[in-house]
């Protein structure tokens, strides 16, 4: 596929790379010069300098022929007007338009995809902010999301110190936990690892794990990882999703307090957050951070856009004693360390877009997708249908020829969820299936369920 | 779940001795077995041992579980074991370890065994718990610790 990426920001580079090892023909559209040199340098793809709601940039990217446009730069209305005049220019082209502000998306000045005449409009940061709402209801460590319409839950737990995690091997915690649950893969200091029985872990690695809902609190009883319940939140940083993960809490009877550092908004929020608690002040000053949790806050949210700072208060509210934080980071490549210091879980409302234009692309028999570390792998729901192949329903899963480093995980089936941990199972028209894969097992494992 | 269910005070060793693995797990398992003849000792010791080849269960901060299941009727078993300046038990954090507990559970209950076991993880988690065990003078003692520590935590629903 031929694919032009308006916009070399964090979510363009992410996409780029991604897209350019799925062999895909990338084109970039990027205004700054000193970015398009260096990408030209690091990424197989052609770069074309100019800005996206340039005709003349869009043709000499190639926009007569394309399949596909990303627009993703840090303007809004630059991706709307990108997405929309390649509309205009392009001979048959799906588009794609990032969008961040709320305004746009919801309420009365919502703009509507097809009246623009683009395919698929993304601005995940309301998502995030119920990815945060999700990952502190939840009593357990590390990150929870709900997939497959809430049907399975997903973890990644750390394997913490005197948990049953290091004191029982794969081989003794797999029988002996909730039928409906499993250990899909590990992720340590080597990367991303598919497991097999023989498997013990080690403090500090973090585990993935399928589980149906109602199995998750004895999931993570009989791991030891239980015990992380919060009822005090102190949130810092209340831009939008601050204050949406604030109306949520509330809402839940949770006990909250933001502090925002600029006037004015506080003033906007304090307006609608009566049962929270809102400090105007400087979120990243330690003596505020340290008087706050001797109020006993059990969890810290830290929402600021600077990656840095985020992380560094992130790791000083887990040394206060804060039983769970979360930190907005942005660059993957920070995930190793955050997880080192403490940090529970990480948000990313770019990776957010980026994964979302992702599912977007790849739609056909894949119905999401899910990245695991920093996408040294992913979860991927295939959907079975009367398209797919006669064999795959035909044999138990244990026979289906997967690549090396792919494993099913977990299988939906209407209500029902199935762990084949034997492999015995066949699968079923209107299945989903949940495989765990390797990044380089991806594109093999498609061609096996395509 | 309390682990005077499982923990007979004639199976609280305060002065655990043995210069290897498979000598501390004899002696950690010796009392048990003066206790429930109908266990065979031959094959608890070499579950254990077996279980200690395959990866420590010494893993930090003096502690160790060693655990296995034998064929034991309905019941499950533990004896605590202290040995105050260490043994070396081959921790993964190479430091000797103070703490033992044995843990034992009958191979046709197979759910039991890691509630106890995370049970008993759990319950080590507390530093001041740990000290507690090591200053105990009596096996009573050591089972009224146990107790109170774990009357001072909620009870998981």
């Amino acid at each position: 596929m031929h694919i032009i990426i308006v916009g070399a920001g964090e979510v363009g580079r992410y996409l780029a790379q991604i897209l350019i090892e799925e062999r895909h023909d990338v084109t970039i559209v990027e205004q700054d010069e000193k970015v398009a040199r260096e990408l030209d340098d690091r990424l197989d793809a052609q770069i074309i300098r100019g800005t996206g709601i340039s005709r003349e940039a869009l043709f000499r990217a190639g926009i007569r022929r394309t399949d596909l446009l990303l627009a993703v730069t840090q303007v809004d209305e630059v991706n709307l007007i990108a997405a929309m005049t390649a509309e205009k220019l392009a001979n048959n082209c799906r588009t794609v338009a990032r969008v961040r502000d709320p305004r746009y998306l919801y309420g009365t000045d919502a703009i509507k995809a097809n009246e623009y005449g683009v395919d698929f409009l993304v601005g995940p940061e309301r998502g995030v902010a119920d990815q945060v709402v999700k990952l502190l209801e939840y009593d357990g460590p590390g990150q929870i999301s709900q997939i497959a319409d809430d049907k399975l839950t997903f973890l990644e737990l750390p394997v913490m110190p005197h948990s049953t995690l290091v004191y029982a091997t794969l081989e003794e915690l797999r029988p002996e936990l909730p039928e409906r649950s499993d250990i899909v893969a590990s992720l340590g200091n080597d990367g991303i690892r598919l497991l097999s029985g023989a498997d013990r872990f080690q403090v500090g690695e973090r585990i993935f794990v399928l589980c149906a809902p109602e199995d998750m609190k004895d999931f993570l009883r009989l791991t030891g990882s239980d015990g992380h319940h919060v009822e005090k939140v102190l949130l810092i940083g209340g831009g939008d999703i601050g204050y949406h993960v604030a109306r949520a809490l509330q809402r839940r009877k949770f006990d909250v307090t933001v502090i925002e550092k600029d006037n004015e908004r506080c003033e906007q929020i304090a307006v609608k957050l009566r049962k929270s608690t809102i400090i105007c002040g400087d979120g990243t000053e330690p003596s505020l951070l340290s008087d706050q949790m001797e109020e006993g806050q059990d969890a810290v949210v830290v929402l600021l856009e600077d990656d840095e700072k985020s992380l560094l208060i992130g790791i000083m509210s887990k040394h206060l004693g804060a039983k769970k934080v979360v930190t907005r980071v942005d660059k993957r490549e920070y995930a190793p360390i955050a997880h080192k210091l403490g940090v529970d879980a990480l948000i990313s409302p770019r990776r957010a877009v980026a994964d979302a234009i992702l599912r977007f692309v790849r739609r056909g028999h894949i119905d999401s997708t899910t990245m695991l570390g920093d996408h040294q792998g992913e979860l991927i729901d295939f959907r079975i249908d009367k398209d797919s192949k006669h064999e795959l329903t035909e044999i138990p899963v244990k026979q289906i020829r997967l690549p090396r480093d792919a494993v099913i995980g977990a299988i939906v089936r209407d209500k029902e969820i199935l762990v084949p941990r034997r492999g015995d199972e066949t699968l079923r028209i209107g299945d989903h299936v949940f495989v765990v894969a390797l990044r380089e097992a991806v594109s093999e494992l498609e061609s096996v369920f395509a | 779940m309390r682990i005077a269910q499982i923990l007979n005070p004639k199976c609280v060793v305060l002065d655990l001795e043995g210069s290897s693995k498979r000598e501390v797990l004899e002696a950690l398992a010796q009392p048990l077995i003066d206790l429930r003849p109908d266990v065979d000792r031959g094959d608890l010791i070499n579950v254990l041992v077996k279980r200690e080849e395959a990866s420590s269960t010494a893993i930090a901060d003096g502690i160790a579980i060693p655990h296995g299941k034998v064929s034991l009727g309905e019941e499950v078993l533990a004896v605590f074991g202290r040995n105050s300046g260490g043994l070396d038990f081959g921790s993964v954090d190479g430091q000797p370890t103070k703490l033992f507990f044995l843990l034992v559970s009958p191979e046709s209950h197979p759910s039991l065994h890691l509630r106890w076991l995370a049970h008993i993880a759990s319950l080590l988690k507390n530093p001041e718990f740990r000290n507690s065990l090591l200053a105990a003078e009596t096996p009573d003692e050591v089972l009224s610790l146990i107790d109170e520590e774990e009357r001072a935590r909620p009870e998981p629903s």
